[in-house]
């Protein structure tokens, strides 16, 4: 019987949001720019140092390294081709819109208010 | 026939009564970090060395394969790029530190988590393979024996309200609640609590968790359900690299070296908690059951505290007919003599609770003999608001500057700003010590006895001794 009530909560409760979820579409968020000595890549961390945080590997038509800088906290717009969870994924660089207060709070993007509050669909 | 019987305790021939289930739910590859599969396999192994046989010991991982785990290498996108938090130098070597990198592979297999070619996984982390299991467990638990479950994984946040059914957003709302991703799906604490209901009321079912958000989790206690956590329910938790997380590292060091960290002469699971909490990354903060059912209970011992204050009201307005009164200072002085006689660290606490404080409580006591706790706790927020006031005026300072000034002195500003960040979390995390303190405190004085019933229960639950001398 107890099994019986244990599979009919589960089979009926709601959907739960799984990890931080950011969606195809184009954010604006606060982050740490780096390049990876061992892939070479351009990364945009976000969440950095919690167990949410996301790498997201930049990509873009032009030459990132003469448009980026080495260990700098930025805030830039990139566009997200599919829906990445926390640890990793790619993005288009769109543009770097400036500086991140280093005196104020990192944001964190944790759930899906957070993220809604600064990414919005392309399609 | 006694030196036979002590030399089965030392050698560990009476095995561990209980029953262990370890979880990594992982969601997907990608998120599946390293640092979990290490987590599964030190607490495998400090399970074993705590007295468990293997067999039990049940272990549901990720998608059931360990190759589903994201190394950070050989990634779709090249390399290895995430050792790079730049964390403190961590408390504990890293348990894969005898596995050179280039013989990565190595690690993903039953044989290195378990250090036995006979023990294998008992599935993929999924609910059904919960239910079955914990349909399994009520059948073989007597009475008596523990179940203890460790939980290493993401953690999220769902704002509890139809809305995100509906595809909808809605703000976290204090009724956020903590939900435990598992290969996939999620586990709600509606359903955990499901989960748990099978577990016979005899047994105590003990969990250890480090994941995002952990301590909502304590939502499920009750007089045989714990919940110990690295960090609260509001934060994401935060781990050194992609292979290392101190918390769970810490723990199996603690139920290794069977270590006795409130020297209260028992070697318990709340030791290794504690133990694992003091070295680990100061971004988190434990909370346990008891911080729960404290917190839960402490709005009816305000309303005896608040008798307290009317008391003290009543003081003053005596104090200036006592002998020796004779001005306003004196007067002062006098009520200021009794309010500290009535404070938390002097009011006598009774005799008979004093016990159930913790080691943790007493350390902080006696290194507070001679500091009021009030007048510590007034210091330590005063300095807080002076340091939140400066980092506030730097921060509008440097929204004032140019684009080119930002570039000259980012660095410099960076340290700067990084400092203070670390002073301020320091002394929040005193003034919540000191916080957590006095609410143990008050509810140690004013609890009914239905109450201290109820935390000695979860208190025996948090602790579980697992080395009888």
């Amino acid at each position: 019987m107890n099994k019986v009530i244990v599979l009919a909560s589960l089979i009926f409760s709601l959907n739960a949001l799984a990890l931080t979820e950011f969606p195809k579409g184009i954010c604006k968020l606060d982050g740490f720019i780096f390049k990876s000595k061992e892939s070479k890549s351009w990364i945009f961390d976000v969440n950095r140092g919690t167990n949410a945080s996301t790498s997201f590997y930049l990509r873009n038509d032009g030459d990132l390294d003469g448009l980026l800088e080495e260990g700098q906290f930025r805030k830039v717009i990139i566009k997200i081709p599919q829906t990445t969870y926390s640890s990793y994924g790619e993005a288009s660089l769109v543009n770097v819109v400036g500086h991140v207060n280093p005196y104020e709070e990192t944001k964190l993007y944790l759930n899906s208010y957070d993220v809604k509050a600064v990414c919005q669909d392309y399609d | 026939m006694l030196i036979i019987l002590c030399l089965l305790i030392c050698f560990k021939a009476f095995p561990q009564d209980g029953k262990v289930v370890l979880i990594n739910g992982g969601n997907e590859k990608n998120s599946n970090n390293l640092r979990y599969l290490e987590n599964i396999r030190s607490m495998f192994s400090g399970f074993v060395d705590s007295g468990y046989v293997e067999d039990d010991i049940s272990v549901l991982y990720g998608s059931g394969d360990f190759k589903d785990t994201n190394t950070g290498y050989g990634n779709p996108y090249g390399g290895s790029d995430f050792d790079i938090y730049g964390s403190p130098t961590p408390q504990v070597q890293s348990s894969n530190s005898e596995v050179p990198v280039e013989n990565l592979d190595i690690r993903l297999t039953s044989e290195y988590v378990f250090s036995n070619k006979e023990k294998k996984l008992n599935g993929a982390a999924k609910k059904k393979n919960l239910i079955s299991i914990f349909d399994k467990l009520s059948k073989e638990l007597s009475k008596g024996e523990d179940l203890t479950l460790f939980i290493t994984d993401h953690g999220s946040q769902e704002s509890n309200s139809f809305s995100n059914s509906m595809g909808g957003f809605s703000a976290p709302s204090p009724n956020s609640e903590t939900v435990v991703n598992l290969w996939g799906e999620t586990l709600t604490i509606d359903e955990f609590n499901s989960l748990i209901s099978v577990i016979p009321e005899t047994s105590n079912v003990r969990i250890i968790t480090n994941i995002c958000f952990g301590g909502g989790l304590t939502k499920l206690t009750s007089s045989n359900v714990c919940v110990m956590a690295n960090q609260v329910d509001e934060k994401p938790s935060s781990s050194e690299s992609i292979d290392l997380d101190l918390y769970a590292q810490n723990f199996a060091t603690a139920m290794k070296l069977k270590k006795d960290f409130d020297k209260d002469g028992k070697v318990t699971y709340f030791d290794a908690h504690q133990y694992a909490t003091s070295l680990d990354n100061k971004n988190n903060r434990g909370k346990t059951s008891l911080d729960f059912f404290i917190e839960q209970n402490l709005r009816k011992i305000n309303q005896k505290k608040g008798l307290g204050l009317v008391l003290n009201e009543s003081i003053f307005k005596c104090v200036n007919v006592l002998p020796g009164v004779t001005t306003l200072e004196d007067a002062i002085d006098s009520f200021e003599e009794i309010s500290t006689f009535l404070s938390p660290t002097s009011i006598g606490i009774p005799k008979n609770r004093m016990k159930y404080l913790n080691g943790r409580i007493n350390k902080q006591l006696a290194a507070l003999e001679g500091h009021p706790l009030k007048q510590k706790e007034e210091i330590l927020r005063e300095q807080t608001e002076l340091l939140k006031k400066n980092l506030a005026k730097s921060a509008k300072e440097w929204s004032q500057l140019s684009e080119t000034q930002k570039k000259i002195l980012e660095k410099k500003s960076l340290l700067e700003a990084q400092e203070l960040k670390n002073q301020i979390t320091k002394f929040e995390a005193e003034l919540l010590d000191i916080k957590a303190l006095n609410q143990e405190i008050d509810f140690l004085k004013f609890a009914s006895e239905e109450q201290m019933n109820e935390y000695k229960k979860i208190k025996n639950c948090m602790e579980g001794e697992y080395v009888h001398e």
